[in-house]
């Protein structure tokens, strides 16, 4: 119920036909007020204003007040006072969502001023928004949703969205938190253009669907008025529609690039023995730069990466790296280097400049590579001025390499898989004579002391000619020859209970050719193969007492798949087709031995064959690795070097989880065969290798210390219990000759570590100890005892104060011995080694400072011509270390990090008996930057 | 008139309105989707985006069908897959509207941001009361699952009233014998969000998380979190 008195409707209409013949006169003064910026519901409301005119002509001050929306005014006398007019809008009609008012002020002259002061006062009033008063609580309101109780809502899209071009839009609105709206008063603008006549709009909710969007940058202005005719909220907010093409080239960036440069200014042992020094300086330069940048779109990830460095040069293989690959779930293609892993036993490992294909689609896979090896590198040329000939050396061909993998399975569980990996090296690439057919060629022979100048001579490259005595030249190749070599394989995987057991096994052969200088065989050559053992000319391949025609030879491949090795008369021919795939002459390492089979040596008889078995099982916290490898005397695979040859058996490691994983336990066993292929193991002794290891680490958790051992035994025995005694009688003496075959050794290896972290006054401080002892006996009858013994002792603190400053002091002791003093092989070498250094940081990090002091005291004891001598040298260190961490620049969404890193270090090398005395310097600096 | 009149009047249209008001908006169809209005006996198709929910109303989904919705007065939104069944409860409450999905079978990913009102989900089994979070809540033949993506989901079993918390990387399965318990989420069972761009472009792209949980002396938690694909 209303307090004051108010007049309604009426008041109104008289008010409004005072107002407007009033606003006709002149007025003395105006109004000065400024509105309250808000108020409280249910609390009223103080108006005052500021005359500016004469108060004495002013005869009635009314504030006119109604809840926004309303109609009609509801009015109030206002207070004149000495220096402005005051007046209160009641708080019984102070409620959302505002109240509306004015003032008028009526003159002695008959005027009137009003506030605001324009044309239409009573239909333009002052709008004062009311909130709910502070402390009351409301349910469910929170700072955040107060945000969103007088907000309209964005449901579709999101501000900021991106929208492939094509794809329907929707774009709604939620009015739900806004009161008593009106819908025939919510406009929506799309780019600027009205189009509320195009739209959904309800009291709740606003859609539209706009049609036929142009590619770019769209915005949306929504507002909302209520019945009342009040505004009530406005919303603005844009997306975007993205092409196909924008589509698939919106990506992520992230890369680095780091340069560095380094100088070493080293002392290296001279080698000239006509100077007087026995150490000369040797500076070298090193130039670097490493790049990568991946650009992640949504379909695939490309990646491009670049080493370069000033090693690069022409006359060795290469030292830059640089790759481009590309990723999907489908395809991995790299162009460049790559190390690819087709298979253990034909390409692992081996660095390939080429391409190389991976196209997975999980039941069918296929992996092609091609590229180079190695690069050619011409070597050098020498003449034998007596012999008349030129020799090249230190060549290396080019050698090529194509691995192909078709397999079906995805490899998760399952995988079945053949491999063909072959690599030869290009005959053509290094040339016998390259640099000499031009004016180089006489140049070089006048290098040898040849009369070049004089009219007497003559000189090619097939005959010289000195005073009339003709001479033919010769040349050759003196180093490797080129080679050809082919692995065919088979491999399958399998992994079952959630890869708890996985099982790997892979076989192959290996063909491998260690000269294809002459060529491949013809088919009459291949019928009186030497290596057969067979001399007639018959058209028949005959192995020991097997006897295999050729025309049945030309039938077996004479089938699908096969034919391709035919020549075009059907025929098998080691120089057709056959060629292309492996050269086949006088320098292939048999795969297959009859005589070895013939005489029940099975393994033996295939000497290319590799074998490997593989098995883990997780179960019961136990990870057991169980290893089997056979791989035959002459198995060869350029494109797995680590494979090695001639040896097979067992590995087997066991870890072991306990204490809930605090406690590991790690066994190991290993048996393995060397020289696995001779068949007379005295003459040609084959090699067990027995090994056991057991350790464990043990890392109870924070605060307490870590502790790691363990033990390891290696031992070597050749089986042979006999030494050799050859007797031979030269004129009339009879000489024995004794040779001990017998090798029958022990290594025997412990280590221990422990290390703990504490706080001092909350100082932070880790120290760790580690000792290491390895000793390696002569087991064999007669020769018992220490063959090689090491001790390795350390000690390291390392502190981080409570100001950012972190130490680390370090000792460290290194005993070693090679045999006994009774040998003149004998040497026993001491290293002491003390080493400290500190770091400190400042500017919050950005600059981080670091020095450093190690000095190493060595003491050897050898002989020398059969004397004992006692060596003392002392080495000297010391470094210092800038970094700088540049404040972080960003671009858009990306954050660039860059820092510089400069190095110096000095070393002085110091000894008493070899009287010497240098100095080594070095200094590096790298910038990296990253985004 | 009086004004007491007037402000009768209003109220009773007022009331009329709130009883059938809007309580949410379908703002993304897929596939084959099914309506039912609140007054309606029957399912209706070719249901399009821009459609207003109203108060009991049903939405089914077939085979192939994905629907995305928002609750209009805090912007929560529901993502309803293939083979579903639901009915939403909206009843507006001082400027809010309490949500309760009832899940006859299916599978639903709830997003709750800036919640206003209550969001239950309510299955023949369970009932997931939701307080600022993310979860999946999948029903199949009454045995359920609700899988915690982030934020905390109360479940009770409605036969035992057994009541359990998930939270993130949480998974809990609610029977119809009264069972209820929780274990950690494997990343194979997160089904897969139709709005996810990772499953846009790249077709079969299966995307794991390993996550592997840390804890110090002070038993705070903190996880180191592997992306992988295959």
């Amino acid at each position: 119920m209303l307090k004051f008195k108010h007049r309604m409707n009426l008041v109104v209409g008289i008010l409004l036909i005072a107002l407007t013949t009033g606003f006709g006169q002149t007025m003395s003064g105006e109004l000065i007020h400024l509105p309250p910026k808000s108020a409280v519901e249910g609390s009223s409301i103080e108006i005052s204003a500021i005359y500016t005119g004469n108060l004495n002509e002013v005869t009635e001050a009314k504030l006119m007040y109604r809840l926004a929306g309303q109609m009609g005014y509801l009015e109030i006398p206002m207070n004149i006072g000495d220096l402005k007019i005051v007046g209160s809008i009641p708080s019984e009609i102070v409620g959302s969502p505002g109240v509306e008012y004015l003032m008028i002020l009526l003159l002695s002259d008959g005027g009137m001023v009003a506030y605001p002061n324009n044309e239409d006062p009573l239909n333009n009033p002052v709008f004062l928004p009311v909130a709910k008063p502070t402390g009351e609580k409301s349910e469910m309101i929170s700072e955040t949703e107060r945000e969103y109780s007088q907000n309209i809502i964005i449901l579709t899209p999101e501000g900021g969205a991106v929208i492939p071009f094509g794809e329907e839009i929707l774009i709604a609105v939620s009015l739900f938190n806004l009161d008593n709206v009106d819908p025939n008063l919510v406009n929506v603008f799309f780019d600027n253009r009205d189009v509320s006549a195009y739209a959904t709009i309800g009291k709740d909710v606003v859609t539209y669907t706009p049609t036929q969007l142009n590619v770019g940058e769209h915005t949306v202005f929504i507002e909302a008025s209520n019945i009342y005719g009040v505004k009530l909220s406005t919303i603005s907010w844009k997306f975007r529609i993205q092409s196909a093409a924008q589509k698939m080239f919106d990506m992520k960036l992230i890369g680095y690039l780091n340069t560095a440069y380094r100088l070493d200014q080293i002392h290296i042992l001279n080698t000239d023995t006509t100077q007087n020094q026995k150490y000369t300086i040797n500076t070298n330069q090193l130039r670097r730069m490493d790049g990568s940048t991946e650009a992640d779109f949504k379909w695939a990830k490309v990646k491009g990466v670049i080493n370069i460095s000033n090693l690069e040069r022409d006359d060795n293989q290469p030292q830059n790296r640089y790759s481009l690959k590309i990723r999907n779930n489908y395809l991995r293609y790299t162009w460049g280097d790559e190390t690819p892993m087709l298979n253990r036993l034909g390409l692992w490992g081996k660095r390939v400049r080429g391409h190389s294909v991976d196209l997975r689609f999980k039941w069918v896979n296929l992996e092609y590579v091609t590229g180079e090896l190695t690069r050619p590198l011409t070597g050098l040329a020498s003449f034998d001025t007596t012999q008349f000939e030129w020799s090249r050396t230190g060549y290396t061909y080019s050698r090529k390499l194509t691995g192909v993998r078709p397999s079906f399975g995805s490899g998760r569980t399952f995988q079945f898989g053949t491999f063909y990996v072959h690599s030869r090296d290009d005959v053509e690439s290094v040339k016998l004579h390259p640099q000499w057919l031009k004016d180089g060629y006489l140049n070089r022979l006048g290098e040898y002391g040849l009369p070049i100048n004089d009219p007497a001579t003559s000189y090619s490259l097939e005959q010289i000619v000195l005073y009339g005595d003709t001479t033919d030249v010769f040349s050759r190749f003196s180093g490797a020859n080129p080679q050809d070599n082919l692995v065919l394989g088979t491999d399958m995987k399998l992994a079952l209970d959630n890869h708890r057991l996985s099982i790997t096994m892979s076989g192959a052969v290996s063909l491998f050719n260690s000269n294809i200088r002459s060529g491949p065989y013809s088919r009459a050559e291949l019928d009186t193969f030497s290596l057969f053992g067979d001399t007639l000319l018959n058209d028949t391949i005959s192995i020991g007492d097997i006897d295999f025609a050729f025309s049945q030879l030309d039938d077996m491949l004479d089938k699908p798949g096969l034919r391709f090795l035919l020549s075009s008369d059907n025929q098998f021919d080691p120089s057709g087709p056959m060629a292309d795939y492996f050269i086949l002459n006088q320098s292939i390492r048999m795969p297959y031995d009859y005589v070895k089979f013939g005489n029940g040596f099975i393994m033996q008889s295939f000497p290319s064959l590799g074998l490997q078995f593989n098995a883990k099982l997780n179960y019961f916290r136990n990870f057991i690795d169980i290893d089997w490898k056979h791989i035959g005397r002459e198995y060869t695979a350029f494109g797995s070097p680590l494979i090695g040859f001639d040896y097979a058996g067992w590995t087997i490691s066991d870890k072991v989880r306990l204490l809930r994983n605090m406690l590991f336990l790690n066994l190991g066993y290993e048996n393995i065969t060397k020289n696995v292929g001779s068949i007379n193991t005295f003459a040609d002794p084959q090699t067990l290798v027995n090994s056991y290891s057991l350790g464990f680490t043990f890392n109870p958790g924070t605060g307490l210390p870590t502790l790691s051992t363990s033990i390891k035994s290696y031992k070597r025995d050749n089986n042979i219990d006999t030494l050799n005694i050859d007797t031979t009688i030269v004129d009339g003496v009879v000489n024995l000759m004794i040779t001990d075959p017998r090798e029958l050794n022990q290594t025997l290896t412990s280590t221990l570590s422990l290390s703990y972290e504490f706080a001092l006054a909350s100082v932070k401080n880790m120290i760790s100890a580690n000792i290491m002892s390895s000793s390696r006996n002569d087991l064999r009858l007669g020769r018992e005892g220490e063959l090689q013994s090491a001790k390795l002792t350390g000690l390291n603190l390392r502190t981080e104060w409570k100001i950012p400053l972190i130490t680390n002091v370090a000792l460290r002791l290194n005993n070693s011995q090679l045999l006994n003093e009774s040998s003149l092989d004998y040497q026993k070498t001491s290293y002491t080694t003390f080493d400290v250094w500190a770091g400190y940081k400042m500017y919050k990090n950005k600059l981080q400072l670091r020095s450093g002091y190690r000095q190493l005291q060595l003491n050897k004891i050898k002989y020398v011509d059969a004397i004992l001598v006692d060596y003392d040298q002392s080495q000297n260190n010391i470094d210092f270390r800038v970094q700088y961490n540049f404040p972080n620049v960003t671009k858009g969404a990306t954050v660039l990090k860059n820092k510089l890193v400069a190095q110096f270090e000095a070393r002085n090398y110091k000894s008493k008996i070899e009287n010497y005395n240098y100095n080594d310097r070095m200094v590096h600096v790298r910038y990296e930057l990253s985004f | 008139m009086h004004l007491f009149i007037k402000k009768l009047v209003l109220l009773s249209l007022v009331a009329f309105v709130f009883g059938q008001n809007n309580v949410a908006l379908i703002t993304k169809v897929r596939g084959e989707i099914f309506h039912k209005a609140h007054d309606s006996d029957e399912y209706a198709s070719a249901v399009k985006s821009g459609t207003q929910l109203k108060n009991k109303d049903w939405i089914k989904t077939g085979a192939d069908g994905y629907i995305a919705i928002f609750f209009l007065d805090d912007k929560s939104q529901l993502k309803i897959k293939q083979d579903t069944e639901i009915q939403i409860l909206g009843s507006e409450e001082r400027g809010k509207i309490n949500k309760t999905i009832s899940l006859d079978y299916g599978q639903v990913k709830a997003k709750v941001e800036k919640q206003k009102g209550e969001f239950k989900i309510v299955t023949p089994t369970s009932v997931a009361s939701v307080k600022g979070t993310e979860f999946w809540m999948i029903s199949e033949d009454g045995v359920d699952q609700i899988i915690g993506i982030q934020g905390v989901v109360e479940v009770e079993n409605r036969f035992s009233g057994g009541v359990v918390q998930v939270t993130t990387n949480q998974t809990a399965n609610s029977t119809p014998d009264g069972g209820l318990d929780t274990e950690e989420t494997e990343g194979a069972d997160i089904p897969d969000d139709p709005d996810d761009d990772t499953d846009d472009d790249a077709g079969n792209t299966n995307l794991h998380q390993l996550r592997i949980k840390l804890q110090n002396s002070s038993n705070e938690e903190r996880f180191i979190i592997i992306e992988y694909s295959e």
